[in-house]
This record gives structure tokens, C-alpha cells and sequence, in this order.
């Protein structure tokens, strides 16, 4: 970000309780939201170009390996998991923020949630897209991957059910479905805005397509309610359910560092961590480039910064119950294992990495000035991805790399091929998220002139007739 | 405003969400019958093979038992298809000219084997036993079908795990006394059901369903 | 693939592949590879063809395996073996139950020498100046020689009827002259017994009857004529089934930590020049009270002994210890020390009264043992001085493993003709005129001797692959009937029809071809009085000063032996059995000595000597002596090895007649490069969880409290009921007590499993296949354990709950069953399993190797694809034939009908498999002896295989 960003919002009324900036108009905010779609800024399609480039190399890499077999990657025994499921589970938490934003604070009645929702939950989807490429690619036949289905097979076999992996299927694809109706029927009428308001016949065919007939007449309106309220309540438990599911991976697992019971909820909170962090990564930036500071206020910064805080603070809870348990258990291998091996062990780095980003950095939310400032906000939240990288990366790997016989220890080390991947999806992932910001209304006009009207009424007490 | 779409488009609309809901559900069940139908298990699929042997007339006609060419099946997992010597005994005293038997003859004096087309193959990772079968009584004919009709043998059961299971859970639907095993006429005396537990007894068959008891 | 660059995963393609071959057995190996074929569960499996036999031998049933007897020799000495052979096809070594030498048990090398029977790299054809040449050509030109001065060069023989064949040429051709040579000879020891007694002897020896052993530089544990029973007798000398039995003591002095080091009560780490001195200073102590030991003779070991005087304490109790068991003790001694060492500890065995009763004089069963035909120097000075007409060098590779300053390869050109006799195009093949490829042993007729002389036939278990010969052949050839000459069966036969006599020789005949041996035909031991004089003399020679500079030692290596098992690749991939190092060689040395010279482990030094240099990575050593170097022989191979090739350095290029184990004089230099070494285990540290992983108590305490492990090796309280069991329940017992870790069982395994090969770069990374591993572990300056781990086919098995697709589960009769085919590879039992037995095929690491390779492939045992995980199934493949038999014959299964692939080859018995469930087991017995535990039993994964605590027999003297 080239361009200085005024610290303290743009306007003199642009206060920490303001959700949205001045009594814009219905057609001033159409216009000025829809027009981020009909005419987009140039710099976009390079953006994309690159990101598209760096997506098929992502593919080139994910074929390599299965033509090849995984032992193209850094992992051994022991460090059977390794890359591949660090990945999934980082990108898996990244995708909570946007249902908990959409769905939980739906139900919750939350004003600030409706100029952030969309955006939030098309990054959750994407987020997602990229986590479900990892339990298929790190199979060592992922052809076979659909064994993990339970289906009536000539060969009179069922999964294992007692195994979290064949959950773990279940949990990601309901999520995903879910949270993609769920996006797709609030982009509804903004697609048929777009539509009508579109000058190129083209644009008015392909958005009246996705529009599916929209006409907006009072009773549409009210059956799109309800619906959109049955969705976010299906959506609202599975923020908790998946994560849950996926902490038992490792929870229900033996090994030193992965059998704890606390993973559920110090899973949920880390994924709510990342996410929220994400959705300021992406946030700040859109919000300067395309000057939506009256739409995206620092109230918004500064509330989703308290849940950062908030999040963080359990995350750091859980580092110190685990080492806490391990010490007060007594037992050999766990104290081996947090005492010595990720503090000191070959891999401690990652260890002291993980305390600086995830405990240590969301300190400075403490205080109003730096929750409301966009620029040192980016910069925590781009520790804080990491640090939730790391601290994937030294559960599984960490754990696996030391566990019971010292005769099969063993380090890891990741390939080229590793490496790829991971950028590569984070190519990819952001591929996705500007294909977004250049073709769908990211900011849900129809939900914020709804929001308009509901201040006024508080404000001015009494309903008030656009325009 | 005119209309982007004509008023037809709605119920194309309606088509797609029905497609989008039946097609998936639909292909998956495809899959689940494509599995189960002859084409896929091999059932009832005659072979060419490159010697014209008719079981109907050696089993039949001549009245040859099972293990006198298939003698492996009483000691060893393979039932054998029988060495061209063996043909041999028989075929240098008659039909010593047939044409037909013409390439049995080259196998045997020039010692090169008979390329026979492979008919029932269990799948693949199966460690198959004959020997064991034989002795607690399951017949050939079992598993082969009335191969004492077929001109040329085909596969006649589906051989797929599921099918190995409905025995092996329950054998004595299907045992018959020990010396009855090579004939293709056998009917028991009374119910199955009974003579099966007695056999079971008798015999002590009690049938592997561990993953091992085939998969090595 | 990324492997591209692994030795086996770059082994070539064949050209022609003999087509009766693949009649033989390929049906089998292909039928396990068309599995691989049937990848996608969506499409039709393949047409296959069947392919019967034309005319089917009477013996052979197809699906049935049978076992053939016969015997391997090395350096001579041969080791009876029962070969597993499917329609012809040679896949499985055991051992033969009713040989002396190998009563049953195997080594690595007889476990690995099936896989070189399909090496690709093995010549086809016989060639005459690089050219193909026809085996009647060269017969026919070797035919007349009568005149000529032909020398042959032999691998030492105990063959009777190489030995007549040798006669025989000597009256056809008068101008013949034999030269033996083994780069591992035992000519120090023959002239170490010909300085003592006046003639060259084997020392035979009875550890049944030993209390206390001594083994001063002497790996009778795991090598050495014989050793297969010496570890036999010395484990079952300290099998300890009760408080009361009693125990064996061995003290080792040497200077690598060996196999035999590592199941030593006490040991010394010494360098090469003072095992010398310690020797003589042991033998001054115990000589002292020896009434007919001429007193300069104790005057002469003082002297000698002074290098040593720094362990005149230790020598002191050993000493004390012997004598205290006058009768009841051994003293032996390695071939590498020098002869007046050896005629010292004979006369020890003397004074200690263990003559006769542990210890035995007989003459070698080796042909002119320790007679001047076994220096090769005679033939050397004749090559130098021009006066070869003729060389024919019949098996070995003596250019490479030759003394350097011998510089046989240039020497070779200089007789006006030459012939070798070998397995492939390697070292020895390039100077020579003919070369014929040699028979490999499972293509062979032919007979040796055992290390008691016991007479051992060869028989072939399938047709010469590419018309290899015997050295009977080909000595034969030069007997004059040219092409006419008769083939290994006929010459076998006629010889010992001779001896025999015609009547009732057919019946003799196939019993001794049935067995492999022959009865009552062992050498009868003799009297010996040592010659006192004689040994003075030579004591007085010995050096009384230490060399002071690093000294080097060259030793014969565990897995590649002298280099001829150096492309054999499950021996390269076996991690050494002390270092734990896979694939190379290294230069080992003491972590204080690494200090002191500034290296690290996999810094590669530079070490020269008369103008030769090798260079050769550092590996720390646990157990080393101080102040040396130990480098194994046998690596660093060159000419056409599709495995072996430049794998590790060739350390003979170092080794001279005058230095040939020892030297002081080598120049070291630092070279600032690194090689990367396959390390197969890298921590060998407790970290203080012996009592959850390894148990182990002197002696003393254990009689205090026998069952000192059941006190803290409990399981957990738990809530569920295990399985209710099928009336067999299967289990293993290893006694960790007389376990040597000689790692025979590690290739047993990797041969009956089809356990594929990684490379070094797949040790490297973590990715070895093995099923069963051999850990060692660290216990104080002394000791480095060794703990067989394999699936411990728990109860509760932790890896089967957490398989996504039921592949992996647990069968009623106790088996941790792992089902290939339906493994989708998540791996998730390997992270959940605490003994991480469990192998993940990174590759498909079996779809490169050629069809020849193919054919060792067990048609018993599904070949892994790649992406699935597999483990030890406790040879499940042999519970299952052994129950059909059973069923079949409508009997029960014995206890003892089903053996497990490591248990079978184990020389110690260490490892005994079997129904738990049956009190009467021997299994029961030893699961429920005092010294039973589990690994990690506070798990409480409830494991089928439980181990034995080791004890330890330490001297009150010298523990502290």
C-alpha cells in the first residue's frame, strides 16, 4: 500500500460506533458499490494474471505428485504427516471467520456484521477450496479416496467409523455445501442489481443468469428471508462441528503432543484467530483501493481487532494448559515432549515462532489507537497467519518427529515440491478472491441499505421514505 | 426495462435444479449396478480357447472325475490345469491324428505348454486355496457351475469378495459329504440346512472371514 | 522419479531373458505383479492365460514349495542349507537343521546369497578377449596344456573332489602350480598352531561347557568357520530360565565394537597395537603358575606386555576369573592378530587345563592349509619374473581384493595366457584373455567340508541361468577331454562312486544328496603339546613399545564380507549391525578421537599410505577404542555391479602384505567435504525410559529379585474385555538375554516378505522398509543393547482404530492383520503406532526391477504397490498354509509346525513364535518366564510379542 491511510477515518463522524459513514442515499450507495463491478480498477487483471499463473503451477506440482507418489515430498517415518495436513488444517481454520461472521452474528443481530459478511463467507469458501485439496492429495492412493464413503461395496466392507477421518470427509464437504448456498443466495438480489443496472447486454445476460430471476417484489423478499435465516442457523453449529472434528485427528491419537483433550475448543478459538486475522489481511487492503472507508468504518477494524484479541487470548490459554498438563501428568514421553522437544528439540524454532506471533504480537490490541489503526493492524495480521502456520506445523510434526522409542527419531525436512504446494495454494486462494472482487458485488448493497434504514429509525425514531 | 430472458427460461430453470439434485445421485447408482452386473464380474463369459476341449463329453461321455486332470485341487492351492502329458496318456491310443488335438501333440514333443485362456480368476490380492475346499466338502460344482454342460467353460458365479463372504459366513448352506465333491449331479437326501450343520460338525469346518484368510 | 539415482531403483533393463525361465516360475511372480495391475477398483480385472507345464516333473505340484538340501561354503568352510524352491524357483534360504554348522540357523550372508542368483548384473556369456565367445571354443583351447607352466589360483577348498580334480591335473600337467588366496585367509591363525603345536590346526571349541570365554579380537558371534554353532552354544550358556540356572561370562578386547562386543559382560576398547600387549600380559598372569613355562617365556610377555600395563587391573580379574575355571573357560582369538598371538592363547588353553575339554586341536578340513600355496606371493614373484605360460584364476576376484603392493592387476598381463572364472564383468575380468561366467552356487553340483570336516554336498535347484560353469568344470577342461569334459553332476558322482564303491551307492547317493551331508565324516581332533621354545622365540619378536600415531584398522566388513557380497543389495540396505549404518563404508571413530582430530560425523578424510589415498567419511563410532581408525573392506567395488558400483570406498588400496589389519603409519588430512551417510537410527540414547523400553539387571539383582521387571512393567486398568479369542492365539517371545543383534533375522524377513529396497537416499530420508528392525541403545561406556522391534501385534492395537478404511485390524486369533489392498495411505496408524514398525511405500519401489529380479519375489506374499502401508504379519502367510495343512489332514496344528521367517534363522533361538493360548507352547513358557515384559506396556496396547530382560554376568571384581 503505496498511498498514506489516514489513521483516523476520513470523516469527522467517523467514530468507533459507527458502522456506516454519513446518510448516503440509496442510489449513492449503488452506485458507489455497484460500479466496483461495472467499471473496475485496471491494476486487477494484472493481479490476476499473476495469481493465475501461480495456480498452475500449484496443479503442475499436485500432478507431478500423483503420478509420482508422495515420497516426492519431505515426509518419513516418522513424520508421516507433515506439509500436506499442516496446510489443510490452517487453511480449514482460516475458512471459520466467514460463517462465524455471516451466520453466528446473524443470529446475533450484529449491525457491523452486514458490510463485512460477504466478502468474509467468499473467503471462507475459498479457504475451504484449497483446505479440501489436502486429505485427497496427501493419500497415498488418493484414487481410492472415496473408500472413506461408507456405500454398499461388492466387497461387503464398511469404514472404520471410529476413525475421525471418514468424519473429517462428512464435516468439510457439509461445511463447504452449506456456507456456498448460504454466500449464494445473500449475492441474489445484489446479482440483479448488477443486472439492471448493467449498460452491456452481455453482463445483463450472464448476471440475470446467476440472478435467477430475481424481481424483488414483496413476497420473493420475504420467502428469501426466511430462507436466508433457515441457512444461517444450519451454518451457525458447523463453525463449532468442524474444527472440533478435525482437532480429533490428532486428539484421538496416542502421541505425545496429540493426545489432549483440550483440542476442540483450542482448535475453534485458533480457527476464529486466523480467520478474523485473514479477514483484515484482505480487508484493509480493498477497503483503501477502493475507498469504502464510509461502508468498511474503524468500527469494523476495531471490532473484528477485540475478537483477534479475544480469540488469541484462549489460543494463549491453551499453550499454557498443555504444557501445564504435560509437567502435572508425569508422564515421561508428554514432559519429553513439551518440555524438551519444542523448546529445545530440533525443531524449536517453529516453537518460539508460534509464542511471538500468537501470544505475544495481538498484545498490542489492547489499546483503542493501535485497534483503530488499518496499517498496524495489517501487520498483525499477517504475524498472526504465520504464527497459526507454525503452530500446525509444530503439533504435527513436532510431535511426531520425538515420540515414544528414541530408536525411530528422526527430523523432517520439506521438498521443493512442498514448498510449492503451499504457495501455490495461497496463489490460488487469492486467484479466487480477485475473480470475486472483480465480478460480484463484495459489499452486500441491498443488506446495507436494509442497515441504513434501521439506524435512521433508531436515530430519527420513526421510519423515514427514500430516497 | 424489457425482459433480459424470455418467460420459457423459468422452467428451464426448474429442469436444471431437478438435474443438479437426480444426476449425481443417479451416476452413483449406475456405478453401484455396473459392479454387480455379469459384464463387470466376468459371469457367464465363454473364452476361446486354443484347444477345442469339451468338458461335456470327458466329464460326461467318458465319465472322467474332476481330479484326474485337476489333481492339484486335493493337495495344493492350485486345481492345475493339466500338462500336456497327461492329455497324453489317453490321446496317443485314441484320436492319435485328430486334427483337434494337434496342438497337444506339438506341446508334448516339442515341451512347449499350451497358452489356455484363464476362465475363473478370483480378484486380484486373493490367496485362493482348493485343497482346503475339497476337504471340508465344498463341491466343485459350488463354485463352476454344471461344468459337465459347458462346451466351452465360462464363469459361472460371481467370485467377488461379497460372494466368498455368503459362504464363509455360512457354509452350510452350501457343504455336501467329502466324497460327493467331484460330482455334478449330487442332491442332498434331506434339507441342506441339516446335513450342512452335521458336516460342519463332523468336518470341523469353521471358515475363515479374517482379512488374512485370503489377503497375504 | 525422483529415486532415479538409488542403486536398485537404476538397475538396467535385461536384453534376453532366457524364455524357460520365465516357464519355470514366472506364472507366480507375475501373478503377484498382475495385482499391481488391478489398480482402479472401476475397471475390469485383465484377461490372463495359463500357461501349464508340457510335460510336469513327477516331484513338483505347482503351488506347493519344496526345499532342497545344500550347502554354502565361505573361504572354505561349507554350511548346510535347505533352499525353498516354487516349480524351480529357487526364493528362500533356511538352514539345515542336520548340518553341524548351521543346526537350522542362517546368517545374513546365507539369507542374502538367494537374491544374487537374480542379480542383473550377472554375466551371460563366455568371452574371449571382451568378445562372445562359445564354451566349446574355450574348452577346446584349454585342452591340451599338458606342456605348459599353467598356474591356477583358487579360492581356498575343502572340496574332496576338487581336491582330486587338483591331483589329477597336477600328474596331467607337470608344470601346474595351486595358489590359493582369500583376501580373509586364516593363515595367521594355521601358523600361529604350526608355531605352537608344529602344524597348521583349527581350534574347535565346545562354549557348552564354558563358564568363562575370552575373545581377544574375535568376533565369534557372527563370523569366523563355525560360528552359526558357537553363538548357538554361548547363548544357550547363559538362556536363563530360573533363579537358579546359571550363567556364562565373556570378556571381549578389541578394538571396533563388534557383535560379539556388544554381548560382552566386560569389554576393552583397545587399539590394534595393544591387544597384542593386553594378550601377553593376560597369558603372564595365567602362565605364572604353568610348572613346564620356561621362566625367560614370562619374562619375554612382561616385556611385551608393557603397552598395556595402563589395564594391568583389568587383566588381573580376567585372568583370576579363568584360572578360577580351569576347564571351564576359552580363550579365543581373532585371524587378524598376528601368529605369535595365536600360538600365546593356545598355550593359555594349555595352562588353563581347557584342552580336551572346551577346547580341541584337529587339522583344517582346508586344502595345504597354511602351506606356502596359500601366500599369494609365490605367484606374484612368478608373474613378476615372466615365467606364467599360463594364469587360470577360478572364482574370487583377487584384483581387487589383493595386497596393494601385490599390484595383481598389472601383473595378471604379464602370463602369456589367462582365464577367469567369475560371477560378472568385474575387476578381475578386465586384464584377463578368457573370461567364463561362474555358476552361482544354487546352479551348482559340488561338496565341502564343514569346520569339523563333516563332508557337505551342492546341489543345483534350477538350470544354470546363463550357462554359467563350476571350478570343477572348468579344472576339468584342463584335464585334457576338452569339450568332452564332464559336467559338476557326473563329476560329483563318478568321484564318489569311486570312493564308495559301486554297491549301494544309488541308495548312498540320494541320501546324501537328500540330506546334504554326509555321516561320520568329520576330522577326528588330536593330542598337541605346545612347544614352549618355539613360542618364547617368537614372543621375544613381538614389539614392547605402543605405536603412538592412529592406528588403522582393516577388517573383513558384517554385511559385504570381503566385497564378494557387495552388490547384493538387501546386505548393502541391511544397517550395519553395531553402527546401524546402511549402504557405505565410514572411517569410525571415538567420539574423544573426533575431537581431537576436529571432524564431525560425515566429514570426509583423506587417508594415504605408499602413495595411495582413499577418501572415506567419518562416522562416530560407539565403543571405539581411542586413538583408531576402523575402515571395512569390501566396498568401494568397480566393473559392471548394478547395485555395489562405487557404493561406499575400496579400503584395500590401503592394505599391504606387510599391514594387512593394522598400521600405524597411515597420513590422515582433512578435506573440508562432506558425505552423506545412510544412517538407519540416529538416537541411540534412552533418555532414561529403560524400564518402558528396554529392561536390564546384573546377575546378582536379578537372583535378589527374578522378577524385578513385573514390578514396574504394568498395564493400565482397563474397562473393555479384549476379544474373545479362536482357540489359537498367536504371540512371539525374544530374549533380549541372547539376542546378539546380528541382524540374521532382518534379511530373513526382508527375503520371505518381499520387503523392497530403498537406496541410500530412502535410509536417508527416513523411508527403510524393513518389518523388523534391529534397535540398539546406549547403556553406559560398556554396553550397547540390541532390542529386535517388529509389530508387536497388540491387543488393543492403537494403529487399527484410527484407519479410516478398516484396513488394518485385528483377526480372532490375536494377528494386527494389514490388509495392502484396501490401504488408501493416510498413514495414520504409522503416526499412531508407539513402536513406529510400521513401513510406508513412499514409491512404487518394485515396478523398475527387471523380470530377473522378479523371480526371488515370494509367491506366498502380495507385492506392495506404492502409497500403501505395510508391517510385520508374523509370516502369516506361513500360519495360514500351516492350518490349511492341518485341515487338510485333519489334524490340529502343533506347536513348532509354524515358524516365522525371523525366528527360523535366529543362530541364538532368541526369538520363538507360537499359540499363547496353548499352555504346552514353549511360547506360553517363555511369555510367562520371571524376565517377561512388554515394550511400552503402560500403554497398554497389550502386545503379542513380549521380551525377555537382558541380564548381565559382570565380575564383582571389576563392576563398579
Amino acid at each position: 500500500m503505496t498511498a498514506a491511510v489516514p489513521v483516523q477515518g476520513i470523516r469527522e463522524d467517523d467514530r468507533p460506533d459507527v458502522v456506516l459513514i454519513g446518510r448516503p442515499g440509496d442510489r449513492e450507495l449503488t452506485a458507489q458499490l455497484v460500479g466496483a463491478v461495472l467499471s473496475p480498477p485496471p491494476w486487477i487483471n494484472k493481479v490476476l494474471l499473476v495469481t493465475g499463473f501461480v495456480t498452475l503451477i500449484l496443479f503442475a506440482a499436485v500432478t507431478y505428485t500423483v503420478l509420482t507418489g508422495i515420497g516426492v515430498w519431505g515426509n518419513n517415518i516418522p513424520v508421516a504427516w507433515a506439509f500436506a495436513i499442516t496446510n489443510f488444517v490452517w487453511w480449514i481454520g482460516i475458512g471459520h471467520a466467514g460463517t462465524f461472521i455471516s451466520a453466528f452474528l446473524l443470529l446475533l443481530e450484529q449491525k457491523w456484521r452486514t458490510s463485512i459478511n460477504r466478502f468474509a463467507e467468499a473467503m471462507t469458501l475459498f479457504a475451504v477450496v484449497q483446505a479440501g485439496l489436502f486429505p485427497v492429495l496427501h493419500l497415498g492412493r488418493p484414487w481410492f479416496f472415496y473408500w472413506l464413503i461408507p456405500y454398499p461395496s461388492t466387497m461387503d466392507v464398511w469404514p472404520q467409523f471410529r476413525s475421525s477421518l471418514p468424519w473429517d470427509v462428512v464435516a468439510v464437504s457439509t461445511y463447504f455445501t452449506v456456507s456456498l448456498l448460504f454466500w449464494y443466495l445473500g449475492c441474489i438480489p445484489d446479482l440483479a442489481t448488477v443486472r439492471d443496472m448493467a449498460p452491456e447486454k452481455w453482463r445483463r445476460r450472464v448476471y440475470g443468469f446467476f440472478a435467477l430471476g430475481w424481481r424483488g417484489t414483496a413476497r420473493t423478499w420475504s420467502r428469501y428471508r426466511i430462507a436466508y435465516g433457515i441457512l444461517g442457523g444450519l451454518a451457525t453449529p458447523l463453525v463449532i462441528s468442524v474444527h472440533s472434528i478435525v482437532s480429533m485427528d490428532f486428539a484421538i491419537a496416542q502421541l505425545p503432543g496429540w493426545h489432549s483433550i483440550i483440542f476442540p475448543p483450542y482448535f475453534v478459538a485458533g480457527a476464529l484467530f486466523s480467520g478474523f486475522a485473514m479477514v483484515l489481511t484482505l480487508l484493509i487492503p480493498i477497503r483503501r483501493l477502493y475507498r469504502l472507508e464510509n461502508v468498511i468504518t474503524t468500527a469494523h477494524l476495531d471490532l473484528m481487532a477485540k475478537m483477534i484479541l479475544l480469540t488469541g487470548s484462549i489460543v494463549a490459554y491453551s499453550y499454557t494448559v498443555e504444557i501445564f498438563l504435560a509437567w502435572y501428568s508425569g508422564d515421561v514421553f508428554e514432559r519429553w515432549m513439551h518440555l524438551h522437544s519444542r523448546i529445545q528439540g530440533p525443531l524449536a524454532a517453529t516453537f518460539w515462532i508460534v509464542v511471538f506471533c500468537n501470544v505475544l504480537t495481538p498484545q498490542v490490541l489492547w489499546f483503542k489507537r493501535w485497534r483503530t489503526s488499518p496499517r498496524l493492524l495489517f501487520v498483525v495480521t499477517i504475524f498472526v497467519q504465520l504464527g497459526m502456520w507454525m503452530e500446525r506445523f509444530m503439533l504435527i510434526v513436532t510431535s511426531e518427529a520425538q515420540d515414544f522409542l528414541p530408536s525411530s527419531w528422526r527430523t523432517y525436512r520439506p521438498s521443493a515440491i512442498d514448498m510449492t504446494i503451499l504457495f501455490g495454494t495461497m496463489g490460488f486462494f487469492l486467484f479466487l478472491f480477485f475473480l470475486l472482487i472483480k465480478y460480484v458485488p463484495f459489499i452486500p448493497i441491498a443488506e446495507l441499505k436494509e442497515t441504513r434504514f434501521k439506524i435512521e429509525e433508531e436515530t430519527r425514531g420513526g421510519p423515514v421514505m427514500g430516497p | 426495462m424489457q425482459p433480459v430472458f424470455p418467460r420459457w427460461s423459468n422452467s428451464i430453470y426448474r429442469w436444471t435444479i431437478a438435474a443438479l439434485l437426480v444426476g449425481p445421485a443417479s451416476f452413483i447408482a449406475l456405478l453401484w449396478v455396473l459392479a454387480r452386473t455379469p459384464y463387470y464380474t466376468g459371469e457367464n463369459a465363454v473364452r476361446d480357447q486354443p484347444v477345442k476341449f469339451d468338458h461335456r463329453h470327458h466329464v460326461r461321455d467318458d465319465g472322467i472325475d474332476c481330479l484326474y486332470c485337476h489333481s492339484g485341487a486335493k493337495t495344493s492351492a492350485y486345481a492345475g490345469v493339466p500338462p500336456a502329458s497327461l492329455c497324453m496318456n489317453c490321446h496317443s491310443q485314441i484320436w492319435t491324428d485328430s486334427p483337434e488335438l494337434s496342438l497337444v501333440r506339438t506341446s508334448f514333443y516339442t515341451d512347449t505348454p499350451i497358452r489356455w485362456n484363464r476362465v475363473n480368476a478370483v480378484p486380484d490380492f486373493v490367496f485362493f486355496n482348493h485343497s482346503i475346499h475339497v476337504a471340508k466338502g465344498v463341491g466343485c460344482v459350488t463354485c463352476h457351475g454344471r461344468v459337465d454342460e459347458m462346451g466351452l467353460v465360462f464363469q459361472a458365479r460371481r467370485l467377488s469378495m461379497g460372494w466368498c463372504l455368503d459362504c464363509h459366513r455360512a457354509p452350510e448352506k452350501f457343504l455336501r459329504p467329502p466324497d460327493q465333491v467331484t460330482s455334478m449331479e449330487w442332491v442332498p437326501a434331506g434339507p441342506q440346512i441339516e446335513l450342512g450343520r452335521r458336516l460342519k460338525k463332523t468336518l470341523a469346518v469353521n471358515p475363515s472371514v479374517e482379512c488374512t484368510g485370503c489377503h497375504r | 522419479m525422483t529415486t532415479s539415482d538409488d542403486p536398485p531403483i537404476r538397475a538396467r533393463r535385461l536384453e534376453q531373458f532366457r524364455p524357460e525361465v520365465t516357464r519355470r516360475g514366472f506364472m507366480h511372480a507375475m501373478g503377484a505383479s498382475f495385482g499391481l495391475a488391478g489398480l482402479s477398483a472401476c475397471v475390469r480385472a485383465p484377461d490372463k492365460e495359463i500357461l501349464p507345464y508340457s510335460r510336469q516333473p513327477p516331484e513338483v505340484t505347482p503351488g506347493v514349495a519344496k526345499h532342497y538340501a545344500t550347502s554354502m561354503s565361505i573361504d572354505g568352510y561349507a554350511t548346510g542349507l535347505l533352499v525353498e524352491s516354487h516349480e524351480g524357483r529357487p526364493t528362500k534360504v533356511e538352514g539345515n537343521p542336520d548340518h553341524p554348522a548351521s543346526l537350522g540357523a542362517t546368517g545374513i550372508h546365507e539369507q542374502g546369497m538367494v537374491l544374487s542368483l537374480y542379480d542383473p548384473s550377472r554375466a551371460r556369456a563366455v568371452a574371449r578377449g571382451g568378445q562372445p565367445a562359445r564354451w566349446a571354443a574355450f574348452a577346446n583351447a584349454h585342452a591340451t596344456m599338458a606342456a605348459a607352466k599353467v598356474h591356477f589360483l583358487l579360492e581356498p577348498t575343502s572340496s574332496p573332489l576338487r581336491v582330486n580334480l587338483i591331483g589329477r591335473i597336477r600328474e596331467a600337467i607337470p608344470g601346474a602350480t595351486f595358489h590359493f588366496h582369500a583376501p580373509l585367509s586364516r593363515n595367521r591363525a594355521w601358523d600361529g598352531a604350526a608355531l605352537a603345536f608344529g602344524r597348521p590346526l583349527d581350534v574347535r571349541y565346545d562354549l557348552s561347557l564354558a563358564k568363562v570365554v575370552l575373545a581377544v579380537d574375535r568376533d565369534f558371534l557372527a563370523s569366523g568357520p563355525g560360528w552359526l554353532v558357537l553363538a548357538r552354544q554361548f547363548a544357550d550358556g547363559r538362556r536363563l530360565l530360573g533363579q537358579s540356572d546359571s550363567m556364562n561370562r565373556l570378556y571381549v578386547a578389541e578394538t571396533a565394537l563388534t557383535v560379539t562386543g556388544t554381548a560382552a559382560d566386560h569389554r576393552l576398547a583397545l587399539r590394534p597395537s595393544q591387544i597384542v600387549a593386553l594378550t601377553a600380559l593376560l597369558a603372564e598372569r595365567v602362565l605364572a603358575g604353568q610348572r613346564d613355562a620356561p621362566p625367560e617365556l614370562l619374562g619375554a610377555l612382561e616385556r611385551a606386555a608393557s603397552p598395556a600395563r595402563e589395564h594391568a587391573a583389568w587383566a588381573a580379574a580376567v585372568a583370576r576369573d579363568l584360572l578360577a575355571n580351569r576347564g571351564a573357560g576359552v580363550v579365543t582369538v581373532g585371524d587378524a592378530q598376528p601368529p605369535a598371538v595365536h600360538a600365546i592363547v593356545h598355550a593359555m588353553n594349555i595352562a588353563l587345563g581347557n584342552v580336551d575339554r572346551t577346547v580341541r586341536y584337529a587339522p583344517p578340513p582346508i586344502f595345504e592349509a597354511g602351506e606356502a600355496s596359500h601366500d599369494l606371493g609365490g605367484l606374484v614373484g612368478a608373474l613378476a619374473a615372466g615365467q606364467v605360460d599360463y594364469l587360470a584364476i577360478l572364482g574370487g576376484n583377487p584384483v581387487y581384493d589383493a595386497y596393494a603392493d601385490q599390484d595383481l592387476g598389472q601383473l595378471v598381463a604379464k602370463a602369456r595366457g589367462s582365464v577367469y572364472l567369475g560371477p560378472c564383468a568385474n575387476e578381475t575380468a578386465r586384464p584377463v584373455d578368457w573370461f567364463v561366467p561362474e555358476a552361482h552356487l544354487l546352479e551348482s553340483w559340488g561338496d565341502g567340508r564343514a569346520f569339523d570336516g563333516t563332508v557337505s554336498f551342492a546341489q543345483p535347484l534350477i538350470a544354470p541361468l546363463f550357462g554359467g560353469r563350476t571350478v570343477d568344470e572348468v579344472l576339468a577342461v584342463f584335464l585334457g577331454q576338452g569339450a568332452q569334459a564332464e559336467g559338476s553332476h557326473a563329476l560329483l558322482r563318478d568321484y564318489w562312486r569311486g570312493k564308495h564303491g559301486a554297491t549301494g551307492f544309488d541308495a548312498f547317493w540320494e541320501s546324501t544328496v537328500r540330506r546334504g551331508l554326509m555321516d561320520r565324516t568329520a576330522i577326528p581332533t588330536l593330542e598337541q603339546r605346545i612347544a614352549w621354545g618355539r613360542l618364547q622365540a617368537a614372543v621375544e619378536k613381538l614389539p614392547a613399545s605402543p605405536a603412538d600415531a592412529l592406528e588403522i584398522q582393516l577388517r573383513g566388513d558384517p554385511r559385504v564380507y570381503d566385497g564378494r557380497f557387495a552388490n547384493n543389495a538387501w546386505l548393502l540396505e541391511l544397517p550395519d549391525p553395531v553402527t546401524q549404518l546402511s549402504w557405505d563404508n565410514a572411517a569410525l571413530l571415538s567420539a574423544a578421537t573426533m575431537t581431537q582430530l576436529g571432524v564431525q560425523d560425515e566429514d570426509v578424510l583423506e587417508l594415504s599410505y605408499e602413495g595411495r589415498s582413499i577418501r572415506v567419511p567419518v562416522l562416530a563410532a560407539h565403543g571405539q577404542a581411542d586413538g583408531s581408525l576402523t575402515l571395512s573392506l569390501g566396498y568401494g567395488r568397480k566393473g559392471e555391479l548394478a547395485v555395489g558400483r562405487d557404493v561406499g570406498v575400496n579400503a584395500y588400496a590401503l592394505r599391504t602384505s606387510l599391514a594387512p589389519y593394522a598400521n600405524g603409519r597411515i597420513a590422515l588430512t582433512k578435506t573440508g567435504e562432506q558425505f552423506p551417510l545412510a544412517r538407519a537410527q540416529l538416537e541411540f540414547d534412552l533418555h532414561g525410559r529403560e524400564d518402558d523400553i528396554f529392561f536390564h539387571e546384573s546377575l546378582e539383582e536379578y537372583r535378589k529379585d527374578p522378577r524385578f521387571t513385573a514390578h514396574k512393567n504394568t498395564a493400565p486398568e482397563t474397562l473393555y474385555d479384549l476379544k474373545p479369542g479362536a482357540p489359537r492365539q498367536w504371540g512371539m517371545s525374544i530374549d533380549l538375554g541372547v539376542c546378539t543383534g546380528c541382524s540374521a533375522c532382518v534379511v530373513a524377513c526382508q527375503a520371505e516378505n518381499n520387503v523392497p529396497v530403498v537406496g541410500r537416499e530412502g535410509v536417508r530420508k527416513g523411508r527403510r522398509m524393513h518389518w523388523l528392525r534391529v534397535d540398539r541403545y546406549e547403556a553406559g561406556e560398556e554396553q550397547l543393547f540390541a532390542e529386535p522391534m517388529l509389530c508387536q501385534h497388540c491387543e488393543k492395537a492403537p494403529c487399527e482404530y484410527v484407519c479410516p478404511v478398516n484396513a488394518t485390524n485385528h483377526s480372532a486369533d490375536g494377528l494386527n492383520q494389514m490388509v495392502y489392498n484396501r490401504c488408501v495411505g493416510t498413514r495414520f496408524c504409522s503416526n499412531n503406532c508407539p513402536y513406529k514398525v510400521r513401513r510406508f511405500n513412499f514409491f512404487n519401489y518394485t515396478d523398475d526391477i527387471t523380470p530377473l529380479e522378479r523371480l526371488v519375489l515370494n509367491p506366498d506374499v502380495t507385492v506392495r504397490d506404492r502409497g500403501v502401508m505395510e508391517k510385520c504379519s508374523y509370516c502369516v502367510q506361513r500360519i495360514r498354509e500351516a492350518e490349511i495343512h492341518a485341515g487338510v489332514e485333519a489334524r490340529a496344528v502343533r506347536d513348532g509346525d509354524i515358524r516365522t521367517a525371523c525366528e527360523q534363522a535366529c543362530p541364538t533361538k532368541a526369538i520363538v513364535f507360537g499359540n499363547v493360548a496353548d499352555a504346552g507352547a514353549e511360547v506360553t513358557r517363555l511369555r510367562h518366564a520371571d524376565r517377561s515384559f512388554a515394550v511400552l506396556n503402560d500403554l497398554g496396547t497389550v502386545p503379542r510379542t513380549r521380551y525377555l530382560a537382558r541380564i548381565r554376568n559382570p565380575n564383582p571384581e571389576l563392576a563398579r
